[in-house]
């Protein structure tokens, strides 16, 4: 690969990161998202990474399904400002209470930002925007800062995604999550978002 | 005082009294039952991850990630609860002083680490002294009974191959039941087998329910 493509590589993998503005106009175009995921949960006491897989769904403005299929399936949505977890306890589904927590508030939130290109929003975080679609959001205050250290996001060359989120808790306890097989603005059916099916 | 006078205080006393079950030297008491008592707990280090399924009373549910890494030979014990998304929401290490390292709403009550670390040495941990007897329980089945600084534990060996642990308080009060199924999970093969199902029941001072299940568990060398 010579130069030039370098460059046009460069131009279309960096074009729509290259600013908030440009970000956020891309989210604008989002209707739907769609991507299996893994993650990785590095504990300083456990030896090796906790793993698990799923499936995220968003549909513009605001709903969210993030569904685990193992290790312990479960499926958190968020419709309309409503947050519920469904576990899955031998062959029913059960409500989880847990999903209620002031926590898991304030990630769905967070992650709902994200959806919509929101990413300098949160008044909580500093966010600074780095060459090659990297993301960084460091707490404001102290208070938050014992809780999550700092949250690293790549954007996708795709406008609109995201491709990795790492969530650093401290300097030895982190989540890493990478997207795949990702789709952009596939119609998808508004009952997935009430309640698991 | 009269008789109408003394009746009330005579229920309250029968009310408040509390009796152990007896445990009997009679019957088929296998010859090596204090053995297998102590041999119910893990002796190894292991760092293990459970669900933990809860039932609140009012029929509310929650259901978290429990990691906990333990070492017997020094009498210590990490542990961690996660949202099954992995947000770190507690982390306490216990080596005979408790220090919380991290304790998120609502798991920032103190009095809920200091219970919450003694379900789990409850659990996992053999008790240091010996047995203060050992026999046949009430049910049939062979048990150990140890004396605790602050109550009794019996451990009943089922015919199933379960083990109960029934932990009263200084008031001889069941404060909790604990039934645990062991296993050999995959990958651990020629290891000693340690709680992979556990149906931990509180009924004092708060009720509530827990139900562990294995997820994975790895031996270690390495302390906490």
């Amino acid at each position: 690969m010579g130069p030039t493509a370098l460059v046009v590589l460069g131009l279309v993998t960096t074009g729509w990161s290259s600013s908030w503005d440009s970000i956020r106009a891309a989210a604008r175009d989002i209707q739907s998202i769609q991507a299996a995921f893994t993650q990785e949960k590095h504990l300083q006491i456990l030896s090796r990474p906790l793993q698990s897989h799923g499936r995220l769904i968003f549909a513009a403005p605001d709903r969210l399904r993030w569904e685990y299929q193992a290790p312990l399936p479960s499926v958190l949505l968020m419709d309309e400002g409503r947050i519920q977890r469904f576990v899955k306890t031998g062959d029913s589904w059960t409500e989880d209470a847990s999903a209620a927590l002031p926590a898991m508030s304030f990630v769905m939130q967070e992650i709902g930002r994200w959806m919509n290109g929101r990413f300098d929003e949160n008044p909580d975080f500093e966010a600074r925007l780095e060459p090659g679609g990297k993301i960084v959001l460091t707490p404001r205050q102290a208070a938050l800062a014992t809780v999550i250290q700092k949250i690293v996001l790549q954007l996708a060359e795709t406008p609109g995604v995201i491709d990795s989120v790492n969530v650093y808790e401290d300097d030895h306890n982190f989540t890493q999550l990478h997207f795949k097989e990702v789709a952009v603005n596939q119609p998808i059916d508004p009952a997935l978002f009430k309640h698991h099916s | 005082m009269n008789h109408a006078r003394l009746l009330p205080l005579i229920v309250l006393m029968l009310i408040s009294c509390h009796s152990l079950p007896a445990i009997t030297p009679n019957g088929k008491i296998p010859a090596d039952i204090e053995a297998a008592c102590a041999a119910s707990f893990p002796r190894q280090a292991w760092r293990m991850v459970h669900t933990i399924k809860t039932d609140f009373p009012g029929g509310r549910k929650g259901v978290m990630l429990g990691v906990v890494s333990l070492v017997p030979g020094k009498n210590t014990v990490e542990c961690a609860l996660l949202s099954i998304e992995g947000l770190r929401l507690f982390e306490a290490h216990d080596d005979g002083t408790l220090t919380i390292r991290r304790a998120l709403p609502p798991f920032d009550r103190p009095a809920l680490a200091d219970g919450m670390m003694q379900d789990i040495r409850l659990i996992f941990f053999r008790p240091e002294a010996p047995p203060l007897a050992s026999g046949m329980m009430p049910s049939g089945e062979p048990g150990c009974r140890y004396s605790l600084a602050d109550g009794i534990q019996d451990i009943v060996r089922k015919p199933s191959g379960e083990m109960v642990i029934h932990r009263y308080d200084g008031e001889n009060r069941l404060i909790r039941r604990v039934t645990i199924t062991r296993c050999h999970p995959a990958g651990t093969a020629g290891q000693e087998a340690i709680p992979c199902r556990i149906l931990l029941e509180a009924f004092h001072p708060a009720r509530y329910q827990l139900e562990l299940d294995l997820v994975e568990a790895r031996p270690t060398v390495d302390s906490p």
